[in-house]
């Protein structure tokens, strides 16, 4: 059985979640970070010294970083099935979507996020919020584009990649009290993953 | 907004569950009694035109309403779509896929489905010669498929709608007589097929 730690409210911890729901692999959850603490004990920290969530333990392979996880457990367990394709070029693909969704939409999305789900109305800094706001629309609209002509962002089939990006297009198409610019193909794409039973039981869960 | 599928234990529900579970798309199951009639009841009438099972009611799709779907091979599709798997995007594949499903919907089950009809006939005159002539017929669909498996590993190329179109009535090869050793490719598929766990969830589902 594997081990996660991480709050179920987490970005990075619910693509792992997502993904061990895809492959049926059993797991046992335990909270840490934010309100719940565990990751800066010295225990939390000699298994993961970069103190964060989440940290996944099979039997004693002890691994952390989010996106690396997805690709571990693809490699690990999800051998006869499209998650993580052998081509080089379809692989090389997903893997430009695990990095860009750090080195670029993550670090656009969080102050939207943390501004809107987690900061009181009457403390929210307005004008930083609006240019941020557009910052983080004009990813989604590059996606958007990038998904005129497909079904799944990489390949034929559903992989890894569409479980980094749809964590956090869950975010996007949950905030609220902003006006969300049209995103046709973007929208058809998130309906497809929305649909699935992984999502919908990890990834669905009222944002917090 | 879960998938209602009404149905009962046929193999033309049995493809849909199967499906619902290949695709991981959470359902909800309501019984329809067709041994007692129900299928013939007005409310039902109004998304079974057809007075059959299997229907499926979409609480939002594609343009966010409700939408109802009768016909086993419309709904296949309908769901395909929905998920984004199992009926390929390629012009190529995806009309094998659909070559297959027609096959399918038009010989590969009304015609075994008359095997069962006339096998429980009393009247032996009547009996013998509709036996013999749907028999025949299933037989030949058989052979048609062996050979069709015989180039390919499932029945269009990778498992796709046309698959659990094709396994709901194989499932019943014993009532319409046939033994799976005289056809050794669908012997092959077949075996594959009910090795998958999501294939053995979407036949142990009840559907009663």
């Amino acid at each position: 059985m594997l081990t996660i730690w991480g709050r179920a409210n987490s970005v990075n911890v619910q693509k792992v979640l997502w993904l061990c729901e895809e492959l049926s692999l059993p797991f046992d959850r335990i909270d840490a970070g934010m309100q719940h603490g565990r990751n800066k004990d010295a225990d939390y920290l000699a298994m993961n010294p970069n103190g964060r969530v989440p940290t996944l333990i099979d039997k004693d392979f002890v691994l952390w970083e989010s996106n690396s996880i997805l690709r571990y457990l693809a490699l690990q367990y999800g051998g006869d099935t499209d998650l993580y394709a052998n081509s080089p070029p379809v692989r090389a693909s997903i893997d430009r979507w695990l990095d860009w969704t750090l080195s670029t939409l993550a670090p656009a999305e969080r102050t939207v996020f943390v501004a809107l789900v987690r900061t009181p109305a009457e403390q929210r800094d307005v004008a930083t919020l609006e240019a941020d706001f557009r910052s983080v629309g004009a990813h989604w609209a590059m996606l958007d584009k990038y998904l005129a002509s497909r079904r799944w962002i990489e390949g034929d089939h559903f992989s890894i990649g569409d479980i980094a990006l749809g964590t956090y297009a869950r975010r996007w198409f949950g905030l609220e009290g902003v006006e969300l610019p049209d995103l046709p193909a973007l929208a058809s794409w998130y309906e497809r993953i929305a649909v699935r039973a992984a999502f919908q039981r990890h990834i669905a869960v009222p944002l917090s | 907004m879960t998938i209602t599928l009404y149905a009962w234990n046929t193999p033309n529900a049995r493809k849909i569950s199967v499906a619902l579970e290949e695709m991981a798309v959470p359902y909800a199951v309501e019984p329809v009694d067709i041994t007692k009639g129900r299928q013939h009841e007005p409310e039902f009438l109004k998304i079974s035109p057809n007075n059959k099972i299997p229907v499926i009611v979409d609480p939002r799709s594609a343009d966010g309403k409700p939408i109802s779907v009768f016909e086993s091979g419309a709904i296949l599709l309908y769901l395909a779509e929905k998920s984004g798997q199992f009926l390929p995007t390629d012009v190529r594949k995806r009309t094998s896929v659909l070559e297959w499903l027609m096959w399918q919907v038009g010989g590969f089950g009304p015609m075994p489905g008359q095997v069962h009809h006339f096998f429980d006939l009393k009247n032996e005159v009547d009996r013998r010669y509709g036996l013999k002539r749907f028999s025949d017929e299933t037989r030949r669909l058989y052979g048609v498929l062996d050979l069709q498996l015989g180039r390919s590993e499932f029945i269009a190329g990778e498992l796709s709608i046309a698959d659990f179109a094709v396994l709901g009535w194989a499932w019943r090869h014993e009532r319409h007589q046939v033994n799976l050793r005289d056809f050794p490719q669908v012997d092959r598929w077949y075996s594959s097929l009910m090795a998958r766990p999501r294939v053995q969830r979407g036949f142990e589902i009840k559907l009663t």
